[in-house]
């Protein structure tokens, strides 16, 4: 049985299909499975027991414990306590912890061997992280069969567990979905469009600044700034670490508590260790509001920056679904409701536990990402050479999709051949040429400039991974340079749920493009030895007799003789092209 | 044939399903020989215990007393259990988020100046476009506020059933149509309906400044009326240039009542009533 795997920065969970319903393996507190790992001696101590031991807030490595080690994935090796240790093992322990915990549960029999996984992923996890993610499931006997991000998982477990799921699918059709991830470590971003057979990602977003650990220390120190600027409490009257840390645990359950009350009242006994002051705090929901007011405002702003980026006003969305630890917040949940409106926010009851809910569905359905936008290539005058194109099935497991292109360098003059590769902005099942296009990134190689037009091969291998990771590796023929690079901020599809309609979406070849203004980097590589894609100014310097005005099929165009008019002197008075002063023509 | 959210059904079960529907989409397509067409139904009919139960929660709301943020979504969330009436609640949310706004009690950046319909406009605007279709109190109010806001008097007399905002609008609509209208204070009229609950505090003060008695007799209110009505939005100015160009003229101040009617010459909603102010000024 494959499982959905929600390794997530404050909490783990595993959920799991049994016959048509999706089931939470909690841990015997009936919560998922705290991401801390505390390293004592030769014992390491998983879960709520190592985070009831925590008193700092925040991700990354507290004296001999660890908050959220998926962070720290992707770095070499880091300190614990003084020990040297690799982060996959550190994230490997939290794997292992919830493996075993789970294979312990009531669920056992449905988990079977829990040996293979749809693990979720935050948006904006790159590659090295993820392959080390991947590394660390392998260390802990767990094949990853499929990445999936977060809110991705989450739209998909709404819809799959949905009591109609036919129902919600026509409701939806054609029309967008914004996914808010808004957990205990990151808030996720992501906003979809349901297409006929499958969802696909419009744009990912997210930051790990608001998340839910952030309102616990941002509460528990303004509550102890109140009450110490009320009743003159010294600033060298320091708390223990123990009442740090009972208080942070404190904010966070008041603030849950205040989601249902007007207030509640924060009481911690002789907390100033030096006066012995007793510190009794009522907290109105009011006052919540208010202390957090900034991180809900920031996060608010990075759902807007994320609709500006695609040009899309909060009106066009249809559903925004809100899933993580946060979503219960009302002073969220109200932010939302005011943007969106109350019919459009749905924060479902499962909404903790939906990402990894998507994920079992993910498994249990054996659903396959697909490439939401063709990737493509810029070459000379314009046109795009179809990389990867969209409905491109993502590898699984191990497996690896590659493909290699042929090019030739169209103008060789400043010695380097450029390769912008670029993706459609919008979704669209025929993507035009005048389409705005986003761009994914550049790579370039040194070519011989002194050598022809059309004359430098080069050669560009493009592949995706399991990791979901696109790579791009360009080579020069003459000048045998080399340069790669690597893009894992890609928009995915996967089919609805009843679908058979995963047909790869109909995407015809892009035309000629002109930029429509902006600085842009003029594309030097083509796909065919074709002299018409060559600048007018470059052929002239190779071929002159292209521009002897015979008839014939190696003529200049048009434009490659304005091209290398351009960079011609005036005959008779040699001022450049364009300058007024040269009114040789005219006066002839 | 015909074929139902994928289904093929006959003429006769597919009426009676339609006809059953309350709720949802329903995908149709109709096939004869090679003509296929396809539709799609919106159903959203709601319940009326669903709606009164929404209307309760709005009484809860105004007996609250408060309009914040945190009560609206309070609001919300006691309503949103009734479902079928999802859409008559996304009006009212809306309604009163542009309020929020107007106060300038809002945290969502949607401010009062906007003009292009991100600020409270913009609430209003969707909040009447939905409540529009609902018979029931408060969306009457609503509608009728809004009506008013913009300067819709005859609308605004429809639609409300709040006697002060009938008679004042009455008494605009008298006044561009060039009717008579009634000159005394409209202010003793108060009935306890749901738009005093309802508007925001610039439309309170406006309607209690047109109730006014515009036969010279209220000159301390008058001033100041006059002095805040640059700082009133186009809309609201409209309405007390009126209403100040009139109390002028009863009261024989000729100059400001020139100077207000000035304001509204090229008003094309107040073409009928500048000519005939003319004239009566000219008359006295």
């Amino acid at each position: 049985m494959t499982v959905g795997f929600d390794f997530g920065t404050t909490n783990s969970l595993v959920s799991v299909v049994a016959g048509d319903r999706v089931v939470d393996v909690l841990d015997a507190e009936g919560l998922p499975h705290a991401s801390v790992v505390r390293y004592e001696g030769e014992d390491v101590i998983v879960g709520r027991e190592a985070r009831h031991a925590l008193e700092e807030v925040g991700l990354g490595v507290y004296g001999n414990t660890v908050r959220s080690p998926k962070f720290l994935l992707g770095q070499e090796i880091v300190s614990v306590g003084g020990v040297e240790r690799s982060p996959i093992d550190i994230v490997a322990d939290v794997i292992r912890h919830v493996r075993a915990e789970s294979r312990r549960s009531g669920h056992r029999k449905v988990l079977g061997e829990l040996d293979r996984a749809v693990v979720t992923i935050p948006v904006n996890m790159n590659g090295p992280r993820r392959a080390a993610l991947r590394e660390a499931f392998a260390r802990s006997e767990i094949s990853v069969t499929q990445f999936v991000h977060e809110p991705l998982a989450a739209l998909y477990g709404h819809l799959r567990g949905a009591k109609d799921p036919q129902a919600e699918i026509r409701r939806l059709m054609k029309r967008n979905v914004l996914v808010v991830d808004w957990g205990g470590g990151t808030l996720d971003l992501t906003l979809c469009r349901i297409e006929p057979g499958r969802i696909l990602q419009l744009r990912n977003g997210g930051t790990d600044q608001v998340g839910g650990d952030k309102f616990d220390r941002v509460i528990r120190d303004e509550v102890v700034a109140r009450f110490s600027n009320k009743h003159g409490i010294s600033g060298s009257d320091h708390p223990t670490r123990d009442a740090r840390l009972s208080l942070l645990q404190e904010a966070e359950s008041s603030k849950i508590e205040l989601s249902d009350r007007p207030s509640v009242t924060i009481y911690h006994a002789s907390y100033f260790a030096e006066s012995g002051t007793t510190l009794e705090y009522s907290l109105s929901r009011q006052e919540l509001d208010g202390i957090t007011r900034p991180l809900v405002a920031a996060g608010i702003r990075e759902i807007e920056a994320l609709l500006e980026s695609v040009d899309m006003a909060p009106a066009q969305v249809s559903l925004c679904l809100v899933a993580g630890g946060m979503a219960a917040m009302p002073s969220i949940r109200g932010r939302l409701h005011e943007m969106f409106g109350p019919e459009r926010v749905l924060v479902p009851e499962n909404s903790a536990t939906l990402v990894s809910q998507g994920a079992a569905w993910i498994a249990h359905d054996a659903q396959r990402l697909v490439l939401a936008k063709q990737i493509e290539l810029e070459m000379a005058r314009g046109l795009r050479l179809p990389l990867l194109r969209a409905g491109t099935a993502m590898p699984s497991n191990g497996e690896i999709c590659r493909d290699r292109f042929h090019l030739y360098c169209t103008d060789p003059t400043d010695g380097v051949a450029k390769f912008a590769i670029v993706a459609p902005s919008d979704l669209a099942e025929q993507p035009q040429a005048s389409d705005p296009r986003t761009s994914i990134g550049m790579v370039a190689v040194a070519v011989d400039k002194t050598a022809p037009p059309l004359v430098e091969r080069l050669e560009l291998d493009v592949e995706v991974d399991d990791n979901l990771i696109l790579s791009v590796s360009a080579t020069s023929s003459r000048r045998a340079d080399r340069a790669s690079a690597s893009y894992f901020d890609l928009e995915f599809g996967i089919g609805l749920p009843g679908s058979s309609d995963l047909r790869d979406l109909d995407v015809t070849e892009a035309d000629a493009w002109v930029p429509n203004g902006g600085l842009v980097v003029r594309a030097n590589v083509a796909d065919r030895e074709d002299s018409r894609l060559v600048p007018g100014d470059v052929l002239y310097q190779h071929k002159r007799w292209a521009f002897s005005r015979l008839p014939g099929p190696d003529q200049a165009t048009d434009e490659q003789i304005r091209e290398h008019l351009y960079y011609q002197p005036c005959a008779v008075c040699k001022r450049q092209w364009g300058d007024p002063a040269c009114r040789c023509a005219s006066e002839a | 044939m015909v074929v139902i959210n994928g289904t093929a059904t006959s003429i006769a079960n597919a009426v009676e399903y339609l006809a059953a529907q309350r709720g949802g989409v329903v995908d149709v397509t109709l096939t004869k020989g090679d003509a296929v067409q396809s539709f799609q139904f919106e159903f959203a009919l709601a319940d009326v215990d669903h709606l009164e139960s929404v209307d309760d929660a709005l009484k809860r709301l105004i007996d609250g007393g408060e309009l914040s943020l945190r009560a609206i979504d309070d609001f919300i969330m006691r309503s949103k259990g009734y479902i079928s009436a999802g859409r008559y609640l996304y009006g009212l949310a809306n309604y009163l988020y542009g309020v929020l706004a107007r106060e300038g009690l809002s945290e969502s950046g949607v401010r009062d100046d906007l003009q292009d319909g991100g600020g409270y406009q913009g609430k209003y605007d969707q909040a009447v476009g939905i409540l529009g279709t609902f018979d029931r109190p408060p969306a009457e109010a609503i509608c009728g506020i809004v009506a008013f806001h913009y300067n819709h008097f005859e609308r605004a007399m429809t639609k409300t059933k709040s006697q002060r905002v009938a008679e004042v609008s009455l008494r605009f609509q008298s006044l561009l149509k060039r009717e008579t209208y009634f000159f005394g204070d409209l202010a003793p009229s108060p009935h306890a309906s749901l738009d005093v609950a309802l508007s925001d505090s610039v439309i309170e003060q406006v309607l209690g400044w047109s109730a006014l008695p515009l036969d010279g007799t209220a000159g301390a209110e008058i001033a100041e009326l006059s002095a805040s009505i640059d700082q009133q939005r186009p809309y609201d100015a409209f309405k007390l240039h009126l209403v100040a160009a009139e109390h002028a003229l009863a009261e024989g101040d000729i100059g400001t009542a020139r100077q207000h009617a000035e304001r509204l010459r090229y008003s094309r909603l107040a073409e009928g009533w500048y000519a005939g102010f003319r004239t009566r000024v000219q008359g006295v």
